[in-house]
């Protein structure tokens, strides 16, 4: 029973729209804060814009977020090669961890996908803070460091969905559609470019939480300064 | 100032647990070349043949091969390569990568009678969309072979885009110790009837065209070549450094939505 194949796009398909909500979201913000956007684009762009984007990100990224625990459930089931596993078959899926880890391909899938599951997670922390606990509107409505590294974050996690998604092809079929595409080839099992992309992402998020706290530390001190003189 | 000290050492700790394990993975690829009826099945010393390399083994290159015009596109021509030793058999499938979808062979063929029920085979690939293959199978008659993963049969798919050709390379104990069911073991000195198949060639297959895989005590030369020595790990090493890299990464992202959540309480606390 292959279990696998049908339900990756759950996750793969909540979360692209998870990418594309958050992308769009964190633009009309960016631009419209700043009064960037030409007023006859405004128009069309009703005044709760962001926050309902950010409101379906969040929803589906909890929808992708049950589903790829299903369908990482799955993955294991199948690589197990058992025939006609139940989905209850806890063997088996044993089984297909040691398969798994066996396999360079798999245990590729295996890993990233722990990686962009703790991005998202880390995306879902953000979140839960300042909009479910601080009661803000939207994430948009945070310092801009927030809102970068929530973005950051939740394309961090559907980059590492899409190579793993690449790798299944491999492992399947010999061959991804990422295979051949100049960079992304890189991102995929043999390559080499995950890892070192995977840490700058994460140095560029503390770069931008550090510079932020430093600058209203100066800022602080500036206050402080100019109220002793007065 | 605590929490935070004790998030870190946790993070530390599994960090620490994660680089426990170590190893080094060496992989070889190879050329070929032959063709006929039948195939000697040589015995090979040390074949080194790993199963997630993503490479295929040097031995294949000292290997006599079949060519097999069901696993032939229009080029490359597909081909099949078989060794043993006294605990694995050993196998190397190629085909042609545009043209074919799945390929298999039906062991013990009779002549006239594709698919006999009962028999064993190897089927690897996507035989329709969502029904994927991988390897041990019994056939029963002409309908879709029933997946049997009691055959133990591991292998791996590695595709040469420079040659065009697709490579399965297969594993599989002599001797499977099953008891009841259908079952196939190898010997040292059997012959063997097949059936190759694919995606491209099966309804149109010649019932009567077999090919004789021939077992045979006689070692393989292997070629010697002025390479670099070359070492070969063994698979719980391999899943050992796959299982530590898993587990540094996860260690990674969790250190970084341990630090997130303390910093998070901190801000709430102050604000």
């Amino acid at each position: 029973m292959v279990l696998h194949a049908p339900s990756i796009i759950f996750h793969l398909g909540a979360w692209a729209v998870t990418a594309v909500c958050t992308f769009l979201a964190f633009w009309i913000s960016f631009l419209d804060k700043r009064d960037l956007i030409p007023t006859q684009v405004k128009r069309f762009i009703h005044p709760d814009t962001v926050a309902r984007l950010d409101y379906v990100a969040a929803i589906t990224g909890v929808v992708g977020l049950a589903g790829v625990l299903a369908s990482a459930y799955f993955g294991f089931l199948d690589a197990s090669q058992v025939a006609n596993e139940s989905p209850l078959d806890i063997m088996a899926f044993f089984k297909g961890v040691e398969n798994v880890l066996g396999n360079n391909i798999l245990s590729f899938k295996a890993q990233w996908t722990v990686v962009g599951i703790e991005a998202f997670v880390f995306a879902g922390i953000l979140r839960l803070y300042f909009v479910t606990i601080k009661r803000q509107s939207s994430i948009y409505d945070s310092h801009y460091v927030v809102q970068i590294i929530y973005a950051e974050a939740i394309f961090v996690g559907y980059l590492c969905m899409t190579v793993v998604a690449g790798a299944g092809g491999i492992y399947v079929y010999g061959e991804s559609l990422l295979s051949g595409i100049p960079i992304l080839e890189d991102l995929l099992p043999g390559g080499n470019l995950m890892a070192p992309l995977l840490v700058a992402t994460g140095l560029l998020a503390i770069v931008f939480i550090l510079s932020a706290i430093l600058s209203e530390r100066a800022e602080e001190m500036a206050n402080a300064k100019a109220e002793n003189k007065i | 100032m605590r929490t935070m000290k004790i998030i870190i050492s946790l993070s530390l700790l599994i960090l620490f647990m994660g680089s426990c394990f170590s190893a080094n993975v060496n992989a070889v690829s190879a050329t070929t070349s032959q063709s006929g009826t039948s195939l000697q099945v040589l015995n090979v010393n040390n074949p080194n043949v790993v199963i997630g390399d993503q490479a295929v083994s040097k031995v294949w290159s000292s290997a006599p091969k079949l060519a097999v015009p069901a696993f032939s596109g229009n080029t490359p021509d597909g081909y099949v390569q078989f060794l043993h030793d006294s605990n694995n058999v050993y196998a190397l499938f190629a085909y042609d990568t545009n043209a074919i979808q799945w390929i298999g062979v039906e062991f013990n063929a009779t002549a006239g009678v594709p698919m006999k029920d009962g028999n064993i085979g190897w089927i690897f690939g996507e035989s329709s969309p969502g029904n994927i293959y991988y390897g041990g199978v019994t056939f029963a008659g002409e309908t879709t072979p029933a997946p049997n993963p009691q055959q133990g049969v591991s292998f791996e798919t590695i595709v040469d885009k420079s040659t065009g050709l697709t490579y399965i390379e297969i594993v599989r104990a002599m001797n499977t110790s099953i008891s009841s069911g259908p079952n196939l073991d190898f010997t040292s000195t059997m012959n063997l009837n097949v059936r190759f198949a694919s995606s491209k060639l099966h309804k149109t297959l010649n019932p009567n065209e077999l090919y004789s895989l021939d077992f045979t005590t006689s070692t393989l030369q292997i070629k010697t070549e002025p390479t670099t020595t070359v070492s070969t790990t063994p698979i719980d090493v391999i899943k050992a450094q796959h299982l530590q890299d898993i587990l540094v990464w996860g260690s990674v992202g969790l250190f970084f939505n341990l630090i997130l959540i303390n910093m998070l309480i901190i801000y709430h606390r102050r604000s």
